[in-house]
């Protein structure tokens, strides 16, 4: 009987171990992989992460200077953020929301001595 | 190359050779069915104590070969499992899922049985 | 004769997430005979295996099941390992141990609490599963995923666990075991779940043997089969015994899974404490896997085999996947044998703590 009591006011006095969720969210740990964003300023289009991307979600054209990731397909397993030979692309803890948009990266054409002619670009579709 | 220590037999052999790994004690611990230059190739893996030994078969295309599941009951899946995926002709199962364990009637019948990328399947 | 009922237990069930269905052949309120009906989640994740490089598998195996998924990543990368030729360093053995015992403890909770929720006891569910976030957190902290933790590589781990985050995870493991300590003895003391679970689905030891049990199941038919004492990763430095329970019904199953929790947070603390110093990852360039291989380590559900082909190409030739659950079926249809329908979906089918994804790849 006593050992109850001790629960009851334990249970009245405790705050509950949830949280309210929409208006309270937990912040991810600081190494947990979220999402991977690319910096298209310093791509140089090598097709690496594309070559070891295991679902294929990355495709990368030289031609047209664009690196497109289909988030849908990224099982955001860092692979690309490992094998990128200019570490410009980066993983961020938070998780982004579930979307069927892929998300483009243009970068513009330079005149071969650094300087940008057109100025680059981040296109969702 | 690093090969299986697999001990090679006749399809007439099998079941004479479970017969007697069964009274020993061993425990069936899977089938496995793969692709071989012709045809196809069965591996039964066996336990005992922790030690593993494996009875290797190698088959010729359309060669039946007979159920263990007589002596060894939960092989019925694996063997299942193998008629599907592979188009294995296994003979005397009493539990027959006729070669639909995990595939419907609209997919390919076996989609193992040719390497990846080939076509021509069903 | 009396009249013969089918009916078709699942694919979806409240009770059971998986979608197993199971036709149940009753006379009256007894079943009769049981048959598994598979094939709703097959992916040929087999086939896929054949075409991506034996590095990208590790990531594609990993994602075969969702709650051992780090265990399928670890005895692929260990395949694959012995047939390049590669010693793992020292700590990335250990620290394979950690989040192996990590994996066991969290899919071990998870169960637990399915297991009440089925019996209708909602409140220890919770309790559950409270604690389950714990480790839950405490994974994500060192591995950066909840589920899927992307850690096991070949050639050792992705990344270490630092001393300080190592001191702190024990720190909330101990929290952890401490409300075990709590809920252990409601599962295994309370009345109601004792007269719910005792002599039901009884597998004896011959029948455990023949039937092909594996894991839990056969330890609590007195088997004492625990893979772990192979030796791999780094249990063969580390002291413990498997749990062994004689009974085989569905509460000696209860027994050594509860007990196999507090074994888990032992080893983590064992392996935290002689974790010994050094680089946790070996660069494998230009090694290629030739040879064929088989593994086994032991999930939380049992033990799990992997028959790996290789030609010295970086595309495997054939991978092939036993998980436990594929060996705990025919166990699961003696059980069902003669069980109450009632009985069925509770006891009987979560006893072997099925994992139909695993099965059916």
């Amino acid at each position: 009987m006593l050992e109850m009591l001790g629960n009851v006011i334990k249970n009245t006095l405790a705050t509950p171990a949830t949280r309210r969720f929409p208006a309270v969210q937990r912040e991810p740990f600081p190494g947990t992989r979220g999402h991977i964003r690319m910096d298209s300023d310093c791509c140089i289009f090598c097709k690496r992460c594309e070559i070891h991307c295991p679902p294929d979600a990355i495709v990368v054209d030289r031609q047209d200077r664009t690196w497109i990731l289909d988030p849908n397909r990224c099982i955001v397993c860092g692979k690309c953020v490992e094998v990128c030979p200019k570490d410009c692309i980066t993983m961020f803890p938070h998780h982004r929301a579930v979307t069927r948009v892929r998300i483009r990266e243009i970068r513009g054409e330079d005149d071969g001595r650094g300087r940008r002619l057109e100025p680059m670009a981040t296109k969702e579709e | 190359m690093r090969e299986l220590e697999a001990i090679e037999i006749g399809v007439d052999q099998l079941l004479g050779e479970a017969h007697l790994l069964a009274q020993d004690g061993w425990r069936l611990v899977t089938i496995t069915c793969a692709r071989s230059e012709d045809g196809c190739e069965v591996i039964y893996h066996f336990d005992k104590d922790l030690k593993l030994k494996h009875l290797r078969l190698q088959l010729a295309l359309e060669q039946e070969v007979p159920s263990i599941m007589p002596i060894f009951f939960p092989a019925y899946l694996a063997e299942n499992e193998a008629m599907n995926l592979y188009g294995l002709r296994v003979t005397g199962l009493n539990i027959d899922y006729g070669g639909r364990l995990f595939t419907t009637a609209e997919a390919p019948r076996h989609p193992m049985a040719r390497p990846a990328g080939a076509r021509g399947e069903e | 004769m009396r009249q013969r009922t089918v009916i078709p237990f699942g694919p979806q069930h409240p009770v059971f997430p998986e979608p197993l269905q199971l036709k149940l052949h009753l006379e009256e309120e007894r079943v009769i005979e049981a048959i598994p009906v598979l094939g709703y989640v097959h992916r040929g994740l087999e086939k896929l295996a054949e075409q991506k490089d034996f590095v990208q598998n590790v990531f594609l195996i990993e994602r075969l099941c969702g709650i051992c998924s780090f265990m399928h990543a670890l005895c692929y990368c260990q395949g694959i390992e012995s047939l390049i030729g590669l010693q793992v360093p020292d700590r990335a053995r250990f620290l394979r141990t950690i989040w192996a015992e990590l994996a066991r403890l969290h899919s071990h909770h998870l169960w637990l609490g399915l297991l009440a929720d089925a019996l209708g006891f909602e409140s220890l569910f919770m309790q559950v599963f409270r604690n389950r976030e714990i480790i839950m957190d405490v994974i994500e902290a060192t591995t950066g995923g909840r589920m899927i933790f992307c850690s096991c590589l070949i050639g050792g781990v992705r990344r270490d666990i630092p001393n300080d985050l190592l001191k702190e995870t024990i720190a909330r493991l101990d929290q952890a075991e401490k409300l075990l300590d709590q809920i252990a003895p409601v599962i295994l003391a309370e009345y109601t779940v004792k007269e719910r679970t005792a002599n039901l689905g009884i597998v004896t030891k011959e029948q455990a043997r023949k039937l092909g049990a594996v894991g839990p199941v056969a330890r609590a038919s007195g088997i004492a089969m625990d893979m772990r004492t192979l030796g791999y990763a780094a249990y063969g430095d580390l002291d413990f015994a498997p749990i062994v329970e004689e009974a085989g019904d569905c509460y000696a199953r209860i027994v050594v899974r509860v007990k196999e929790m507090y074994q888990s947070f032992d080893l983590i603390k064992q392996a935290a404490k002689r974790m010994p110093k050094g680089e946790h990852a070996l660069p494998i360039k230009r090694l290629l896997p030739d040879g064929e291989t088989v593994v086994r380590v032991e999930q939380p559900r049992g033990e799990l085999m992997y028959y790996i082909r290789a030609n010295g190409s970086k595309k495997l030739e054939r991978v092939r996947v036993r998980t436990p659950t594929y060996a705990n079926i025919p166990p699961l249809l003696h059980m069902l044998t003669g069980a109450q329908l009632a009985n069925v979906a509770a006891v009987a089918v979560l006893s072997i703590d099925p994992c139909i994804s695993c099965v059916e790849r």
